[in-house]
């Protein structure tokens, strides 16, 4: 799943990274980097420790040491500043969707758009639903969020999250709450759009079939000391990685370690 | 078999009977663990003694059932198990010591912290409402980036949906008062009186007062629901990470709303409070004329524009507090009904309160 053309531009780098809540650590010694168009799976048990990794990312929570550069800023020692161009650089897609539910679906996309002020109306109007064209959603973006199903709120969170033309995307557990159609058809869309929009992906997920789909690299998080256990493809990862890796990733649920990183 | 919950006040009792296997282990972990999670700093009761055999497995669980409550500060009992399987269970907590929120309470720290927090609290509760203010202000001189939509309808629930019981409710109060006054009046034959005290009690304080109850009751908690909700769907991060204040974005709008309201609502309060007083006068023979008449030469703009900047000041601290619990909203399934009771309450207190230093103000003023 590696593609072709791929630049060598880092857009991420996690050094020596801990990341965890009033200065309690949930996870410590994480070391990776994304390069830019990637799509990167952040993977692992339950309560490993992914959504505090992701919020730290997306500059909800402030890492607690190490280095994390996203989109060239520095975040643990950066500051407020850098937390605005960081926000400028991300779109992010919450588990749930996160559609604001008194809008339409076109205001969802055109949200920050209009308090962005650079466009106007017809021309952020068109952006919105070329946005949702690429999701599949332009016939319905006049209706209101509730009235679509989750997957389609999903997407449309997807075509929110590139509204602002972002460096990298973060998705958080697509696959939650979804039937194995809907996810695969989700992982199908952001394979899609990775290749044809050149953006950066990082996903979190721990749904096996969606990692060996859209991944081309993954980190899994996890084990005992709550660190990483491995980087790599998730083919490499499935051949050579650490045995409790290699068992998380053929699914072999007495696997102990994994099952004991979950909490 | 099954494991089984009951929340009594403030504990969680987590009861287990039969045999804690690894198979059961694995199905029941997220499950009691999310559970001793949700308990918070609260106190929870682990009852074994139903149980018949306990794996390794099981063992385990049980030790992160107690990392998870100590962790979070709260306390955790542990009944009927075995010496030896309590101590094991202890020495896994040890394994990993927190590194913070060691506390060892007394009833003198007890107290100590509970005024902390409290004084915590407030100060940051002005502080969000100083904020909320400062953006209002900011709002009036950049009309376009206020959220138009929001504002209307806040308004329109916030104004024209509460006019009804408000005027009810502050006509209630001033027939009470009226009735209620007459006897005492009549004792020096100066029931004729009572024209001037009502626009004085209700044109000052209980018309913006009592609009102000329902405020809180109405806005008020229906703020807290809605941020709290968007809290826990994860909107109001969604807005911070696009860039979008969500104080400015969410708060903004609804503390307008509910300033431009509010004044207008406790005028029509206070005019329904003293034709509420007019009635047992009114069994006595005054015309509703004479009445009015009576009222209005006790009072004076000043008094009337007292109740206006009253209604004011109630609506965005009301608004504020609402806002501002709603954001605070924790995660967990009780978690918005608790930042709704919160509103309502903390709105409640901090009007009657602030009513108090009001009244003490315009008197220092000479109002
Ligand atoms: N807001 C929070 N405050 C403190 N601890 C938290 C908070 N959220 C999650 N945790 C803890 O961090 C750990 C990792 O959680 P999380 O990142 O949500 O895992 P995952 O997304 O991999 O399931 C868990 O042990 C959880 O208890
Ligand atoms: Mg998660």
């Amino acid at each position: 799943m590696l593609s072709t053309a791929r630049s060598t531009e880092t857009v991420i780098e996690a050094k020596d990274l801990s990341v965890g809540y009033e200065g309690i650590p949930v996870l410590t010694g994480i070391n990776f980097t994304v390069a830019s168009g990637e799509v990167f799976v952040i993977g692992g048990g339950s309560g490993c420790g992914k959504s505090t990794l992701m919020k730290a990312m997306i500059t909800l929570l402030p890492p607690i040491d190490g280095t994390l550069r996203i989109a060239g800023h520095e975040l643990v020692t950066g500051g407020e500043a850098v937390v605005e161009s960081v926000r400028h650089s991300i779109g992010v897609m919450y588990q749930g969707g996160a559609l604001f539910g008194g809008l339409t679906v076109l205001e969802n996309v055109r949200l920050a758009m209009e308090e962005n002020g650079l466009y106007t109306m017809n021309e952020m109007n068109s952006l919105a639903l070329s946005l949702l064209a690429m999701v599949d959603l332009d016939e319905h973006c006049n209706k209101m969020p509730s009235a679509l199903s989750g997957g389609m709120q999903k997407r449309a969170a997807v075509a929110r999250a590139l509204a602002m033309n972002p460096k990298i995307v973060f998705l958080d557990e697509p696959s939650a709450g979804l039937d194995p159609i809907s996810s695969a058809e989700f992982d199908q869309m952001v394979v899609r759009l990775a290749r044809s929009t050149g953006r950066t992906f990082v996903v979190v997920t721990h749904e096996l079939p969606s990692i060996f789909t859209i991944a081309d690299r993954m980190v899994v998080l996890g084990g005992e000391n709550k660190t990483q256990l491995a980087i790599g493809t998730p083919k490499e990862l499935l051949e050579s990685g650490p045995t409790d890796v290699r068992r998380f990733l053929a699914r072999q649920p007495e696997d102990q370690t994994l099952q004991g990183a979950a909490s | 078999m099954s494991p089984d919950m009951e929340s009594t006040t403030g504990t969680t009792v987590i009861a287990l009977e039969g045999a804690l296997d690894d198979g059961r282990v694995r199905d029941a972990w997220e499950d009691l663990v999310g559970r001793a999670r949700a308990a918070g700093s609260g106190s929870v009761v682990v009852d074994a003694s139903k149980l018949q055999t306990v794996s390794g497995s099981g063992l385990l669980l049980l030790a992160e059932i107690r990392r998870t409550v100590v962790w979070a500060g709260g306390k955790i009992e542990m009944r009927g198990l075995t010496a030896d399987q309590a101590s094991l269970v202890e020495r896994a907590v040890g394994h990993k010591p927190p590194t913070a929120r060691v506390k060892d309470s007394t009833f003198v720290s007890d107290v100590g912290e509970t005024a902390f927090r409290l004084l915590h609290e407030l100060a940051d509760t002005v502080r969000f409402i100083g904020e909320a203010a400062i953006d209002l202000v900011h709002a009036i001189g950049h009309p376009r980036s206020l959220r138009w939509r929001d504002l209307l309808r806040v308004m329109g629930q916030s104004g024209i949906d509460s006019m009804p019981v408000t005027c009810m409710l502050s006509g209630i109060v001033g027939f009470i008062i009226a009735y209620q006054m007459m006897p005492a009046l009549d004792r020096y034959g100066a029931a004729d009186q009572t024209p001037t005290i009502m626009g004085f009690a209700i044109i000052r304080e209980l018309g913006p007062l009592v609009t102000a109850i329902i405020l809180a009751g109405r806005s008020g908690s229906a703020f807290a629901a809605e941020i709290g909700t968007m809290k826990v769907t994860e909107e109001v991060n969604a807005l911070t990470t696009m860039g979008l204040n969500p104080e400015r974005y969410l708060v903004t709008p609804r503390v307008l709303a509910v300033a431009i309201t509010t004044p207008l609502l406790s005028v029509f309060a206070s005019f329904a409070g003293v034709l509420g007083g007019w009635l047992p006068m009114a069994a006595r023979g005054m015309s509703l004329e004479l009445y009015l008449q009576n009222v209005r030469s006790s009072i004076d703009q000043v008094d009337f524009l007292q109740g206006v900047f009253k209604a004011f000041v109630f609506a965005v601290v009301i608004g504020g507090i609402g806002c501002r619990s709603g954001l605070k909203t924790q995660v967990g399934p009780g978690a918005v009904g608790a930042s709704t009771t919160r509103a309502v309450v903390a709105g409640i207190v901090a009007i009657i309160v602030l009513d108090g230093v009001l009244v003490g103000l315009f008197h220092t003023l000479g109002i």
